[in-house]
């Protein structure tokens, strides 16, 4: 294997690995996101501050798949010594 | 069509102001109609009518409406009821409507429903010269008309968190990441765009509120209470943009005798009567006598309306 061949496999590698640990953290951002923003919409039916009761009302219908998540979310929070490892990637 | 709201203290004379610039700007030639969104409507009992249900005519191009306030609540909910049985049709076994009921009493809901009234009959009547909205006592009156205003502080962050949302799953597409059937730009977001929506119709509230063809005139009596809260809400009122012009000094006890009695009632007039010039040096201000007798009916209230005719011309200059 020529010295170019080896050189462009390393590269191709180390931005491979960058380009998956951005993913990753592109979508723990997104995933806190929408967990954020379903929480300010729920707020104020559940009694904490946040938008009335009828933007909740009016969001609710088109939020379903975000709910859902939070609702995983909330359940693992149990575990939050898991949960911050998994986020540092340590298994 | 100008849009002219009375605000004040419960029981300072609103109602009978509204009334009777009203059957003013009429007799002078203008289509009016009065709307009371008070949930304790006297605007009927004012005009001594006995149907008062829905939109009455009480004169040629005189017309009055008081909102039920229960029915808009209903009405609203039975809206965005509809909207959350057409998505999660699958939950209709669970009769959604049981929790719908429940939220006709949480926080904020009547404000909405009576703004969600306001515009529905700003929209509907764009044909009259004059709306002129008869307001609940004080309190209530500013959270309604600051609602447009908080709502849409709201609406803007809510917007600009989606947006984030929106950007983050893009790039996630765009490096070819699988993310299932979710909208990735704001054009094909439901979300986006009954928030858009929500937007809107803020805007166009703010607008009506802030144009120049709205005023809000404060009604007060010539007592510490009443003044205090006029100060409030004209600062409060001002500072969202909505010009007050106009206020009504109303039951002003002119004595002809000296009544021993009352003679710490009529200082204190005397001094709210200075502290209201001071204070609304910028406003057209009118002084009501107290009258003998409550005025009811078409004829009192043009009787009325004489104390009140350079009010009757500031609404015409403006």
């Amino acid at each position: 294997m020529r010295l170019r061949d080896i050189f462009k496999k390393v590269i191709t590698g180390i931005s491979e690995t960058f380009k998956e640990r951005s993913a990753e953290l592109i979508k723990l951002e997104l995933r806190e996101l929408e967990n954020a923003f379903t929480l300010l919409i729920i707020s104020p039916l559940i009694g904490l501050p946040g938008p009335s009761t009828i933007t909740s009302l009016r969001l609710l219908p088109y939020i379903e798949r975000e709910l859902a998540q939070s609702l995983n979310i909330s359940r693992r929070l149990d575990d939050m010594l898991a949960e911050m490892l998994g986020y540092l990637d340590i298994t | 069509m100008k849009i002219i709201i009375t605000v004040g203290k419960g029981g300072v004379g609103k109602t009978t102001t509204a009334a009777s610039l009203g059957i003013a700007l009429r007799d002078r030639g203008y289509s009016v109609l009065v709307v009371s969104l008070d949930p304790a409507h006297n605007l009927g009992d004012v005009l001594n009518l006995k149907s008062r249900s829905g939109k009455v005519k009480v004169l040629d191009n005189y017309e009055i409406i008081e909102v039920d306030v229960d029915e808009a609540v209903r009405k609203y909910l039975d809206e965005v009821s509809l909207m959350i049985k057409s998505t999660f049709k699958h939950l209709s076994v669970l009769n959604i409507d049981k929790y719908i009921d429940i939220l006709s009493n949480a926080p904020g809901v009547e404000e909405h429903a009576l703004m969600s009234e306001f515009k529905r009959i700003i929209e509907e009547n764009d044909d009259k010269d004059f709306i002129i909205f008869d307001m609940p006592p004080t309190g209530l009156s500013l959270r309604i008309l600051s609602l447009p205003f908080i709502h849409k502080s709201w609406l803007m962050e809510l917007k600009n968190l989606r947006k984030a949302i929106l950007d983050r799953r893009r790039m996630l597409k765009n490096i070819g990441e699988e993310l299932g059937d979710v909208p990735i730009d704001e054009s094909s977001d439901p979300v986006m765009r009954e928030l858009d929506n929500m937007l809107k119709e803020c805007e166009f509230l703010i607008g009506k509120l802030t144009s120049r063809d709205t005023m809000c005139i404060l009604v007060l009596a010539p007592e510490t209470l009443p003044l205090l809260e006029a100060e409030r809400a004209f600062r409060k009122l001002s500072s969202l943009g909505i010009s007050v012009r106009g206020c009504v000094v109303n039951k002003v006890l002119k004595l002809r005798e000296h009544v021993p009695e009352l003679k710490s009632k009529i200082e204190e007039q005397e001094r709210c009567l200075n502290e209201i010039k001071k204070v609304f040096k910028d406003m057209t201000i009118v002084e009501v006598p107290f009258l003998e007798q409550e005025p009811r009916g078409v004829d009192a209230l043009r009787r009325y309306a004489n104390y009140i005719d350079s009010l009757v011309d500031l609404v015409l200059r403006s």
